[in-house]
């Protein structure tokens, strides 16, 4: 069997160009000596990486609408195949997946009352050691979408807004390294975090949990229901979307707050159809229940 | 002036980043990485210096292409590694098929090698199975593509010196 051809004979340079002059060594240390300048600039929290990552988005965001499904249409297009496939009979296990996912959604009863924008995952970034930490949905601004928003799905909380393009956004899922989320666990509400990155101590969590650690003292019970505590203004977070329950607890090993580890309720590797919350479930102002006089 | 090989590169480099961020979405799962391929192949033809250049401007594009990297530029160091690495495998004359497949998994795994580091650094949970299907995956299909780019990457070059 002929073996194929592999002979690198790079041809004659014609002109002198600008990598030529400046040297093709240098340029590359000079670019890398910049990305890791804007890698730590990103890791301060600088504007200067906000502002990369938005003209990124304004330039890649297009071009993944382009590929990606509209979300109305393809809310309309679902629901209408689940209708027909159920009609027929027939199994069509996605799109019936999807179709009862967007149904889900809008009857949560975490939800009633809030503003929701529907949304499609259309891309997956770059996936960390546990799995992908950041997701982009097809809405964006023109759609009423802005930082710090949640992002939910029929079964809890998927993450937040970090990134708003004119038509994309982007969202740090819930066990994102960046991503602590404040918590109440239990009937009696203790308040705690949860995070993806481990508490210090703690032993290493299994690939898919996460780690909650509560604020003071108190009891931690396998099966305990996590739920988000809220935030100023409900941004970024709404209060009552569920997080996930207790897996297991820690042994105390010196810590004053118990931690656990916690099984998220979104599988937030299998993402299809999410709601941004414009708003939280309470859109009502909340009444004074004394006159205020003795 | 930009050359049609250094403009088909970055096409393949745009095809392959869509390409993986949109079929993660719709739940392919292990995605081999399209990207790395296209780098690996140009490294095999440029040697390790345009194979760390083409890696830098392919970690750029995965990291500013939404949803990006959690840590801006964290992709492009990456890639550029790799790149280099797969630089390194240049030889002249012909080579077994094996040899692609070897310089594939060489780059994969520092890839992932990196991504475990950064798990392990903030002591989030790694999914090591998840990880190896990866590497499999790009393996896997770099033993068939990457070849193909090679012939193609030889191809402009013949063109170009015609």
């Amino acid at each position: 069997m002929p073996r194929p051809p592999y002979v690198a004979t790079p041809p004659p340079p014609r002109r002198r160009s600008l990598l030529q002059r400046v040297g093709r060594g240098r340029l590359l240390a000079a670019l890398l000596a910049l990305t890791v300048a804007l890698l730590v600039t990103d890791l301060a929290g600088g504007v200067t990486s906000s502002r990369v990552r938005a003209g990124g988005a304004a330039v890649f965001g297009p071009l993944q609408r382009l590929v990606g499904p509209d979300p109305r249409a393809e809310l309309s297009r679902v629901t209408a195949e689940r209708d027909a496939l159920a009609q027929r009979d027939r199994t069509d296990h996605q799109a019936l997946a999807e179709a009862k996912e967007s149904a889900r959604l809008l009857e949560s009863p975490a939800l009633t009352g809030a503003r929701l924008v529907p949304a499609r995952v259309v891309a997956v970034g770059a996936v960390g050691a546990a799995g992908p930490e950041r997701v982009t949905i097809d809405v964006g601004t023109r759609d009423g979408v802005r930082r710090d928003l949640s992002v939910v799905t029929a079964d809890g909380l998927v993450g937040r807004v970090v990134s708003v393009a004119p038509w994309t956004s982007d969202v740090l899922v819930i066990g994102a390294r960046d991503l602590t989320v404040g918590v109440r666990v239990g009937d009696d509400g203790r308040l705690g975090a949860v995070s993806g990155a481990g508490a210090p101590g703690a032993a290493p969590r299994s690939a898919g949990q996460l780690n909650l650690t509560l604020v003071q003292q108190g009891a931690l019970r396998p099966g305990d229901r996590i739920t988000t505590l809220g935030s100023v203004d409900n941004r970024p977070f709404v209060p009552g979307v569920p997080v996930g329950t207790v897996l297991a607890v820690d042994g105390d090993q010196g810590r004053l707050a118990p931690s656990g580890a916690v099984r998220p309720a979104v599988d937030t590797g299998a993402l299809h159809v999410v709601g941004v919350l414009l708003s939280g479930p309470r859109t009502t102002p909340r009444v004074s229940v004394t006159t205020g006089q003795p | 002036m930009i050359s049609v090989r250094s403009l088909v590169r970055l096409a393949l480099i745009l095809v392959a980043a869509l390409g993986t961020v949109t079929l993660g979405a719709r739940g392919f799962a292990p995605l081999p990485d399209l990207a790395l391929l296209v780098v690996v192949a140009a490294a095999l033809t440029a040697g390790p210096l345009g194979g760390a250049s083409l890696g830098l401007l392919a970690g750029w594009i995965i990291d500013l292409m939404p949803p990006g990297g959690v840590l801006l530029g964290s992709s492009a160091l990456m890639y550029a590694a790799a790149g280099a690495l797969a630089g390194l495998g240049r030889r002249e004359g012909s080579v077994p098929g094996i040899w692609f497949a070897l310089v594939c998994a060489a780059s994969s795994l520092v890839l992932e090698a990196f991504r475990v580091f950064l798990g392990l650094s903030s002591r989030a949970p790694i999914d090591w199975s998840a990880s190896a299907l990866r590497v499999l995956a790009t393996v896997l299909t770099g033993a068939v593509l990457v070849p193909l780019l090679v012939a193609g990457e030889h191809w402009l070059t013949r063109r170009r010196i015609s």
